[in-house]
């Protein structure tokens, strides 16, 4: 803290935006793949879009060698990928190096930290809730921001919450000391203020505590933090969306995610109650034996570490004959039949439309998804018809199947799928963008296929004795 | 080639009770053998079998490899050579192609198809495994999603381009049960309202509980023999006269219509083209109604009824005994039950006893020329087939 507290740095330039953990299929890998796609989008409105990173510092639980699948998911480009692990020491250090480089012009780095509260790193156990944080820095200065929110009261000392409960001047929480709260803070900016998205824009949400007085707060991480403590009640169809002006220097925040109503019924039940917060306080009932689930359908790591190019990068093929879409990529146009003259593309995660949906029941799963089934209850799945007219099959991500329509836009995030064999796969899911109208074109109806039989038969028609008995009054006539 | 002229005969054909039952799959499998080859009217003897088809999905794994030897054992002609034929749930219509191909290259003079699936001593989880194994895997089962689920796909699609459609799915329930209920080797042989339709519960939006066809144990075989040999084992047999196959890619994202399935009608253009008669012709049909949308989807994908224009007919009443097209007076794979294995074989049992005016209670009077449709998985594999008396 001594270094940073020393530094005065300025903040020209910042993006900063939080995504929090909404259900079982969640978890470290897809925060931060969220994060990093996020930033990717974002705009710095007196920069331009973020752009590619040099570097990106990942701090968190993920071993260093999966910086290779962080890579395969495409949102990270080709930036240099830093895993670190997450505890105080490291977020230190990392950022003591940063502030210790010369930020000069194009100096880009991103720090992205997730913490899943809770996660053991064992699959088949549905992760509580949890939350990224992630910063960027860009040109002259240095922007680190943590969003860490948590729903587990069992974080114990010196973990990022407690951290930023300092750096934000707040003295720590004791689990103990009772109620939830929600709060967030942004009074220290020049001219900060959060505009959309926050619990007090949502009517029936908890009245929005008064900010947090912040003006001792030596460091020069400003408070720009929504953070969420041992909340049981979260805020209601909330975004988390920032957006900030700053003076001459915009800050411009895009995130961008609604949630649909978030409450405990989100969270891992245990028959008819709502599963314990406390990973501690978990049965072994509570958790899913993996040794069951491998009896699955069975893809076997070969193939799912060779799709994962078109399953996490939506790469596709484009006939250079035909000019049509091919998903997966075949090699071949399923069209025209053309082999040589194949183009390859990316297919856009922004922009998809659900065409059909259908929600799984209770009890009707497979058992690959027994772990969302005791989650969620149900879930949803449906067919998404992307630009270029190809169509996916996806489940519906953070959806209340009540509220699902054809024609919602979708956007498509990274999930876990299922676990297999020890370890969970992950793949493409959507994600309803209700701020955007719904996409009328899914209603126009199919296009009629070619007639199934011919209405009269195209060879000379010759009977045998017994076809020709058994021929009715007034059969065409040959 | 003349059309319908090298026709072949089925001699024989007969089916376990289908539904919950306590024999295991070789205990189906023997019972069914002995069955229908007790069903030849002047009588058959093993050594008149020229090659066994066995149609199973192996459903739980009791037997996933070389199990057609144990037709061959059954049948009381160890030596016979048998395939096992898989096309999930049109493993039975598609090995009755097979047998039908092999008799027309002249090859065989005599073949016997046998079906068989054993599916409720699974525990559910195992269950829930197996029952989507033959769905595309990496996309749609991986996604979540199973038969039920994709079927409701459609069904949603459907309503979007067609209308409101729960009263025909309830009318193609109804009707179904009712003919179950004529039916004593169907699963469930109780009448359904539409409105036990409509208060079941939901299983995958917009499909509901009664929507389903249900989890069934059962066998079904037939022989099949070149025409100019039937009467050797019997005066009265049945026809089939057309066969036709198509296929479709497997996962539902990938196909053109989500409210028709191409191999469904490239199944039955190739079927008609080889027949001689025409789609308007068909007396009644025996139709793959895994779900109840499956049946409005086969009637319109076969012909029998306009596009967009099957509920209406169900609706009407059309399609049930007694109406103008009865359609699945078995019962269908809704009543009557869904063996994987057997389903497609039990359709041809049923049409075989049908043109024979031996199908009692649930008789369509004067049944001269039926058409038999078997899908498999959600579309990706269809087989029709088309007999006369």
């Amino acid at each position: 803290m001594g270094v940073l507290n020393a530094a005065s740095v300025v903040i020209p330039n910042r993006v900063l935006a939080g995504v929090r953990v909404e259900g079982p299929d969640e978890d470290t890998f897809t925060l931060v793949v969220r994060a990093a796609k996020l930033l990717g989008r974002a705009e710095v409105t007196s920069g331009g879009p973020v752009g590619v990173p040099r570097r990106i510092h990942i701090l968190s639980t993920l071993p260093e060698a999966w910086a290779n699948l962080l890579r395969e998911t495409g949102a990270f480009g080709t930036g240099q990928l830093v895993l670190e692990p997450l505890h105080s020491a490291a977020v230190h250090s990392t950022l003591e190096s940063m502030l210790a480089q010369d930020p000069g012009e194009g100096a880009r780095d991103w720090v992205i930290g997730a913490r899943v509260s809770g996660e053991s790193g064992t699959p088949g156990i549905p992760s509580p809730a949890g939350a990224v944080g992630l910063s960027f820095a860009s040109g002259g200065g240095l922007g680190v921001s943590l969003l860490h929110a948590i729903r587990s009261p069992a974080e114990g000392r010196g973990d990022l919450t407690q951290e930023l409960r300092r750096w934000l001047g707040h003295p720590p929480w004791d689990p103990k000391a009772g109620p939830s709260q929600v709060w967030w803070s942004g009074a220290s900016l020049p001219t900060g203020s959060i505009l959309s998205g926050t619990p007090s824009g949502n009517p029936g949400s908890p009245p929005p505590p008064p900010p947090l007085p912040v003006a001792d707060v030596a460091s020069p991480l400003r408070p720009l933090a929504v953070l969420v403590e041992g909340a049981t009640e979260l805020p209601t169809d909330a975004s988390f969306g920032l957006w900030i002006d700053w003076g001459a220097h915009h800050l411009t925040v895009r995130e961008v995610r609604r949630h649909g109503p978030v409450s405990v019924e989100g969270l891992p039940r245990r028959g008819d109650a709502p599963l314990p917060l406390e990973p501690a306080a978990w049965t072994a009932r509570d958790k899913i034996p993996l040794q069951a689930v491998s009896e699955g359908a069975y893809v076997s790591d070969a193939r799912y570490l060779e799709s994962l190019p078109f399953r996490w990068r939506l790469e596709a093929d484009k006939c250079g004959n035909c000019g049509r879409w091919t998903f997966p990529p075949r090699g071949r146009c399923p069209h025209c039949g053309e082999t040589r003259e194949i183009d390859h593309g990316r297919l856009p995660e922004m922009g998809g439309v659900l065409e059909t949906y259908t929600v799984i029941r209770k009890g009707a799963q497979p058992s690959e998804f027994d772990f969302m089934e005791r989650a969620l209850g149900s879930y949803a799945v449906g067919l998404v018809r992307l630009p270029g007219g190809i169509r996916l099959t996806l489940q519906i991500a953070d959806s209340d199947p009540a509220t699902l329509a054809p024609g919602q836009v979708v956007e498509l995030v990274l999930r876990r799928l299922y676990p297999q064999e020890g370890a969970w796969r992950y793949g493409l899911k959507a994600m309803v963008r209700r701020d955007l109208p719904l996409d009328e074109s899914v209603f126009q109806p199919s296009p009629p296929p070619p007639p199934s039989a011919p209405a009269a038969p195209r060879r000379q028609r010759a009977r045998s004795p017994r076809t020709a008995r058994a021929a009715p009054e007034g059969a065409p006539a040959p | 080639m003349v059309r319908g002229q090298r026709s072949v005969a089925v001699v024989g054909a007969a089916q376990t009770p289908f539904g919950t039952r306590p024999e295991s799959a070789p205990r189906l499998l023997r019972d069914c053998v002995r069955e229908v080859l007790s069903s030849v009217d002047k009588g058959i003897a093993p050594a008149d079998l020229g090659a066994g088809y066995l149609a199973t999905l192996g459903f739980g794994g009791w037997q996933l490899g070389d199990a057609a030897a144990l037709l061959a054992e059954e049948a009381g002609r160890p030596s016979m050579p048998t395939v096992r034929v898989e096309n999930a749930c049109a493993s039975g219509g598609s090995a009755i192609r097979q047998a039908y191909h092999a008799i027309r290259s002249g090859e065989v003079d005599v073949a016997l198809v046998v079906g068989v699936e054993k599916m409720t001593d699974l525990t559910s989880r195992r269950r829930r495994f197996w029952l989507g194994v033959s769905g595309d895997t990496e996309w749609e089962r991986l996604a979540g999603l199973t038969f039920a689920g994709v079927y409701a796909l459609m069904a949603r699609r459907y309503a979007m381009d067609h209308g409101p459609l729960e009263p025909a799915l309830a009318a193609v329930a109804v009707k179904n049960h009712a003919n179950g209920a004529r039916n004593p080797h169907a699963h469930f042989q109780k009448v359904i309202t539409a409105e036990d339709h409509d208060s079941s519960p939901l299983v995958a939006d917009p499909l509901r509980l009664y929507d389903c066809s249900p989890v069934s144990d059962g066998a079904a075989g037939v022989i099949l023999a070149r025409r100019e040999l039937a009467a050797r084992f019997t005066d009265t047999p049945v026809y089939l006269v057309a066969s036709g196959g198509g296929s479709d890619h497997l996962a539902l994202q990938d196909r053109e219509s989500l409210t028709s399935l191409r191999a469904t009608r490239e199944a039955a253009q190739e079927a008609f083209r080889a027949s001689p008669f025409l789609p308007k012709d068909v007396q009644f049909a025996e139709v793959h109604d895994c779900f109840t949308i499956a049946e409005l989807l086969a009637l319109e994908d076969l012909g029998l009824a306009p596009r967009g224009g099957a509920g209406q007919k169900e609706l009407a009443g059309d399609t049930s005994l007694g109406g103008s097209l009865p359609v699945n007076p078995s019962g269908g794979l809704k009543a009557k039950g869904h063996p994987l294995g057997a389903t497609g074989v039990s359709q041809v049992v049923e049409i075989f006893q049908q043109l024979r005016q031996a199908a009692g209670p649930r008789q369509v009077p004067g049944a001269e020329r039926a058409l038999a449709h078997n899908v498999g998985g959600s579309g990706a594999t269809a087989v029709v087939h088309l007999f006369s008396r």
